[in-house]
């Protein structure tokens, strides 16, 4: 079609081009010649100098190198694209000098702060852990206790186990609500959630050989609401939902990831289980054996709970560990429950249970 | 003056010259840098991608242009971020803690914020098209559209929520009249852009898929509910037999979904011709030339794509999707460019955030 096509320049610098004037789409065609530090362009409708200081050089097409101007966002020249002028000319969008510092140092600032949060993230999280309201992490707790199923009832041993707790936190030493909660499942497992929720599975007190193990295990999670670890993670999450731009809040409490403490935060636990045992004038050692026969053991069963499998996974069992609380063990230690108290923490699910469980507990 | 002006011609006026693998280089530097600044420069990747599609593209031998930068783009989405994504944020969790003590409020709620979205969406939708289109420019004359999307979320929510109701019934219907309401809004120039795609051309092709569609889906479950143990009835007989029964259940659903699917092809394509075929912009008309056959082959060759090349192949689908159309459109008619004045309508100053933010633009 014949649209006016750009010449290269003449002798006397002077060219035609092609112009919208960004008025309708019809295109002139005009001559085009340096004038100073302008550019003169005469045609039928069109007699004017442009400051070459308001041009800017687009983008390139076969018709020729297009022209903007600063000062008029639809004008468009389309010269050839050797002309002389066209040269010298600044890039379409291409920034000032104090645009790109700006650019620059903004860059530097959303990197350093990246950084920055990587390196000071736990510590910045760990302050602001305790500062979460028990209003906003109980509601959390509740509804993830909830629906792990069903709680024992058994009067007596919720009693021992209540003992136990006292002695390891007394009244008033943990700020903010404790609820202890003895779920009826073959999971072996503890685990401390939002709001001061600690729950025991029954797996666990099957499995455990005397209270001294039940206690030690006690003492650890109770080291995690004392520590505030289980609100690290839920600031952790929040963080990590609003970077990826997550909104959806049925995502928000993810029991897996709310369980995978960081391994600073499982020995901070570990230090205050020893510290709390012994202060009881209990024996650390009981948990020390616990952790090995956790280790040896080959299989880990799945839970039938989302997100929650056996001590083993939740809580990783190094040889390290056990030797921590094996060396800290004070030496007569005094019995953790009596006979009866041991008997009626095991038979603490006996009242509702209904059918017989799974193959191996 | 311009010999262009008012000269008949029947010929196809539109070309495109873009090539696959000018494109593949363009995605590639944009992932690279995309990933280098943890994904701020995505912004001005989507400028490039639009950049080199919009020149390839020629109205009247003429390239078209792009004047969107990357910007603007940020801006739209740090304001979508703070105005949409983080208010949806808080009272979604909101909405979490009060399912524990007040669950009847909390479902209000919900009957609130679901509409909300969706109305949302359609705003979103309109949005971005506004942008694309006032960020497209030919001969220096803008594209435009006239409202600011509000109306149209509107009818968005209020024709959406009635293909619900009617179980998909209605699709052709919505998805005419919305297309409709969308592209009667737009401008090019002084130019209006006019639509008038009718339903009752496809509704046909439609029901035909719908309808085996709900014959398949009855299939489906009447041969699970007679071949499946019933809940809570221990299973009987070897394990194997039960696993075959599954794998034959499976058979059949996938079975069920491609005769769905070649039936919903048919209707996909004559929806993009109905569509097309039924736009004016001014005296210029627009058609497509889209079969199922296409359709079908474009898709395979998607995953394809997608699935040998472990995923890198995602990096080229929008000018897979772009190329798609816009080798097959064909624009005829008469332009009168003295006629064809500069756009009169204010184009946004953002880029397209909200639409980023429920990620549903193609390129």
């Amino acid at each position: 079609m014949p649209t006016p096509s750009t010449s290269p320049p003449s002798d006397a610098g002077r060219s035609d081009a092609r112009l919208h004037d960004g008025r309708d789409a019809r295109a002139h065609v005009v001559s085009v010649e340096r004038d100073g530090a302008a550019l003169r362009l005469r045609g039928d409708e069109h007699d004017e100098q442009v400051a070459l200081a308001l041009l800017r050089r687009g983008q390139m097409t076969p018709a020729g190198l297009t022209l903007h101007r600063t000062d008029a966002r639809d004008w468009r020249l389309i010269v050839a694209p050797g002309s002389d002028f066209a040269r010298d000319l600044p890039r379409l969008g291409s920034w000032r000098p104090w645009q790109r510092g700006l650019a620059v140092a903004g860059t530097a600032l959303g990197v350093a702060s990246v950084a920055g949060i990587g390196w000071a993230g736990d510590a910045l999280v760990s302050r602001l852990a305790p500062l979460i309201p028990p209003a906003v992490t109980a509601p959390i707790g509740k509804q993830l206790v909830a629906g792990m199923g069903p709680a024992c009832t058994g009067a007596a041993g919720r009693a021992a186990l209540g003992r136990l707790a006292t002695r390891l936190a007394p009244a008033g030493e943990i700020t903010g609500p404790l609820t202890l909660t003895i779920i009826d499942s073959p999971i072996v497992n503890a685990a401390a959630l939002p709001g001061g929720e600690v729950v025991i599975f029954r797996g666990l007190i099957d499995e455990a050989t005397s209270p001294g193990e039940v206690a030690g295990v006690l003492a650890h999670e109770l080291g995690h609401v004392a520590r505030a670890h289980v609100n690290k993670g839920l600031i952790r999450q929040l963080g990590l939902s609003v970077l990826t731009g997550g909104s959806d809040a049925a995502a928000f409490v993810n029991l897996a990831l709310l369980l995978r403490a960081t391994r600073a935060d499982e020995t901070e636990a570990d230090g205050e289980a020893i510290r709390r045992l012994s202060r009881a004038g209990w024996a650390s050692a009981p948990l020390a054996d616990f952790f090995d026969r956790q280790r040896r053991k080959p299989e880990r069963r799945g839970s039938g709970i989302a997100g929650l499998d056996d001590y083993a996974a939740t809580h990783p069992p190094d040889a390290a560990r056990a030797a921590r609380f094996r060396a800290a063990s004070v030496a007569g230690a005094v019995p953790v429950l009596d006979a009866a108290g041991w008997q009626a923490l095991r038979t603490v699910c006996a009242v509702q249970k209904k059918a017989p469980p799974a193959a191996g507990v | 003056m311009d010999a262009t002006s008012a000269e008949p011609r029947q010929a196809d006026l539109w070309r495109f010259e873009g090539r696959g693998s000018d494109f593949f280089g363009i995605a590639l530097v944009n992932l690279l840098l995309t990933m280098v600044t943890l994904g701020i420069y995505r912004f001005w990747g989507k400028t490039r991608v639009r950049q080199y599609l919009w020149t390839q593209s020629h109205f009247a031998d003429e390239p078209l242009e792009y004047t969107g930068t990357g910007l603007e783009k940020l801006i739209g989405a740090v304001l979508a971020l703070l105005l949409f994504s983080l208010p949806l944020f808080v009272v979604s969790f909101i909405t979490g803690l009060m399912m524990q003590t007040l669950p009847v409020a909390a479902f209000l709620l919900l009957l609130v914020v679901y509409p909300a979205l969706i109305w949302l969406l359609g705003v979103a939708l309109y949005r971005s098209r506004r942008y694309m289109f006032s960020r497209t420019a030919w001969r220096g004359v803008r594209g435009g559209m006239a409202g600011n999307g509000f109306a149209y979320g509107g009818r968005f929510l209020k024709l959406t929520l009635f293909q619900f109701i009617t179980l998909g019934f209605a699709t052709p219907f919505v998805t005419t009249r919305l297309w409709n309401a969308l592209m009667n809004d737009a401008k090019f120039g002084s130019l209006a852009v006019t639509a008038s795609a009718d339903w009752r051309r496809l509704q046909g092709r439609f029901l035909l898929g719908w309808g085996v569609a709900l014959v398949g889906y009855i299939v489906v479950i009447g041969w699970a509910v007679a071949t499946l143990p019933r809940p809570g009835q221990p299973p009987t007989g070897d394990p194997m037999a039960q696993l075959a029964t599954i794998g034959q259940l499976y058979l059949i659903a996938l079975v069920v979904g491609i005769v769905v699917g070649a039936f919903m092809l048919s209707y996909l394509a004559a929806l993009q011709r109905e569509l097309w075929g039924s736009l004016r912009i001014g005296a210029l008309r627009t058609e497509i030339d889209i079969t199922a056959r296409d359709l079908l082959g474009f898709w395979l060759v998607n995953i394809v794509l997608v699935v040998f090349t472990l995923g890198l192949g995602v990096i080229m689908m929008p000018y897979r999707i772009f190329s798609f159309y816009a080798r097959r459109v064909r624009v005829t008619g008469t332009l009168d460019v003295a006629a064809l004045q500069q756009s009169d309508l204010a184009a946004p100053r953002q880029g397209d955030g909200l639409a980023d933010a429920f990620d549903i633009a193609a390129f």
